[in-house]
């Protein structure tokens, strides 16, 4: 944890804040774009084929994942496009960033199987 | 941003065109309607009745339910084709001219008075032998259909209550089924309608093809909440229709009886259920089968009202069988009366 926050210290003092979020809304904008169409194919593949639910949870819990890791690398292209000679490892960074959020989206993924779709299905 | 627009410009130019197609036809809607199979809801969740609270229910009552899309889009129809379980067709009838808006209206209105319809007679029932349960229940005259011709369409929502109208030579008519004779002499007569905002009253005047006024009315019996013991309570729900009619009877005669007629096992079924204790067609019979089928149901009731008709939903539910290679025998039961399936479980053994 320790280790992860040095890092982002490193970089904010490295390419400022102000860059770190525009490049972070570049790559957010992007992904949205991409994600739009899928998440809506895939609410879409779930209302046909929704006696398969807890697959497509699963489904979505990994697609989120990916998409996670398009939004990190595009954010990483964005900050190397805005300063090509970073020094902190970006790479190592975004790898805490993406494990963290892929278990919240785990964590948020299981509570909607086990808890909350039951909950709905009255 | 713009580092990422000019990086990516020769991709974005090239897929736009393709993204947008994508997208037009995830969100284009078309005029047919799609049932695929759903999943069973336990009525335990939905209803519960204060009393025998420390009864032990091993087994569960659940009905049944399909995902029925109207208007799907043109991406849900194109892969609803492949699977053998889906089943799409036109939109038709009364249904063609309703919204998918007004359509949920009506299958909530119908799931609410199933519900009450399930509460009067699994307490009539079980009242035989507990003079404990008392029910009481009163009528109601609702808005169950709407032609478009209806005149002010808008203001008169689905669920609203009929309370009277003027008909010819100011006669006040509070009888539903005595409209068409008090309204002969003229084509434009005065409905008083009442819901959550309170009374009004409209024009409606008959459409001049048809000679109707293009309203449907339905009588329906709620039960008397403050006159009912014991007292029972409906949470929300997500899932609407009347065809779980036959399985919250089931449920909640269970929740009043000191007998587990479940026995242990895993109950589902379909039917609506009618005051005097009759089972209705539902619709959506082969993706329910499919449905009971995937979930591994011990006991699956269905409508048996007679074997001449092509589409009793028993026969249908043998063809979809046939069709999938499922074998219906010791699960799927045939009923006509709550009384039938309450019969079926009393003598099943199970040791």
């Amino acid at each position: 944890m320790k280790q992860y926050l040095n890092l982002w210290k490193e970089l904010k003092e490295e390419i400022s804040v102000k860059n770190i979020i525009d490049a972070f809304l570049g790559s957010f904008v992007y992904t949205l774009i991409l994600s739009l169409p899928i998440f809506l194919a895939i609410a879409q593949v779930i209302s046909v084929y929704f006696y398969l639910l807890t697959f497509w949870v699963v489904l979505i819990i990994i697609v989120v994942a990916l998409l996670n890791g398009i939004l990190h690398m595009w954010w990483k292209k964005a900050l190397y496009l805005k300063q090509p000679e970073i020094i902190t490892n970006i790479k190592r960074l975004f790898c805490y960033n993406q494990i963290i959020l892929d278990v919240v989206y785990l964590i948020i993924g299981l509570l909607f199987i086990f808890v909350f779709i039951p909950m709905w299905l009255v | 941003m713009n580092e990422l627009t000019e990086k990516f410009w020769p991709y974005i130019k090239l897929l736009i065109l393709p993204y947008l197609f994508f997208v037009f036809i995830l969100v284009y809607p078309i005029n047919y309607y799609i049932d695929a199979p759903g999943g069973i809801a336990e009525v335990e969740s939905l209803i519960t009745v204060d009393y025998n609270q420390d009864k032990d229910i091993e087994g569960s009552i659940s009905s049944t339910y399909i995902m029925a899309i109207n208007r799907p889009t043109f991406f849900q129809f194109m892969i609803s084709v492949f699977s053998d379980y889906n089943y799409a067709n036109v939109i038709t009838g009364s249904y063609a001219d309703y919204t998918n808006e007004e359509i949920n209206q009506i299958s909530y209105l119908d799931k609410a008075t199933s519900v009450d319809a399930a509460v009067i007679v699994a307490y009539q029932e079980a009242a035989k032998n507990n003079s404990e349960i008392i029910i009481d229940y009163y009528e109601k005259v609702m808005v169950f259909g709407k032609a478009i011709y209806l005149s002010f369409y808008e203001d008169i929502a689905f669920g609203d209550e009929f309370l009277y109208m003027i008909g010819d030579n100011d006669e006040v008519v509070e009888d539903y089924t005595q409209i068409s004779v008090y309204t002969v002499l003229d084509d434009t007569y005065e409905f008083f309608f009442s819901n959550d905002k309170g009374n009004y009253s409209r024009l409606l005047t008959k459409d001049s093809e048809t000679g109707k006024f293009g309203i449907t009315l339905k009588k329906y019996y709620l039960v008397d909440r403050d006159n009912t013991y014991p007292h029972f309570t409906e949470k929300g729900s997500n899932i609407g229709g009347p065809s779980g009619g036959l399985l919250q009877t089931l449920s909640v005669y269970n929740m009043l009886v000191a007998d587990d007629i479940t026995k242990g096992l895993k109950i589902a079924g379909t039917g609506t259920i009618n005051y005097d204790g009759s089972v209705g067609y539902i619709g959506g019979t082969e993706q329910k089968i499919i449905t009971a089928y995937i979930n591994k149901v011990d006991v699956f009731f269905i409508p048996f009202l007679n074997e001449d008709y092509y589409y009793d939903n028993y026969m249908e539910a043998l063809r979809a069988c046939e069709k999938h290679g499922i074998d219906p025998s010791g699960w799927l039961v045939p009923v006509a009366t709550f009384a039938d399936a309450l019969a079926y479980l009393e003598g099943l053994d199970v040791s």
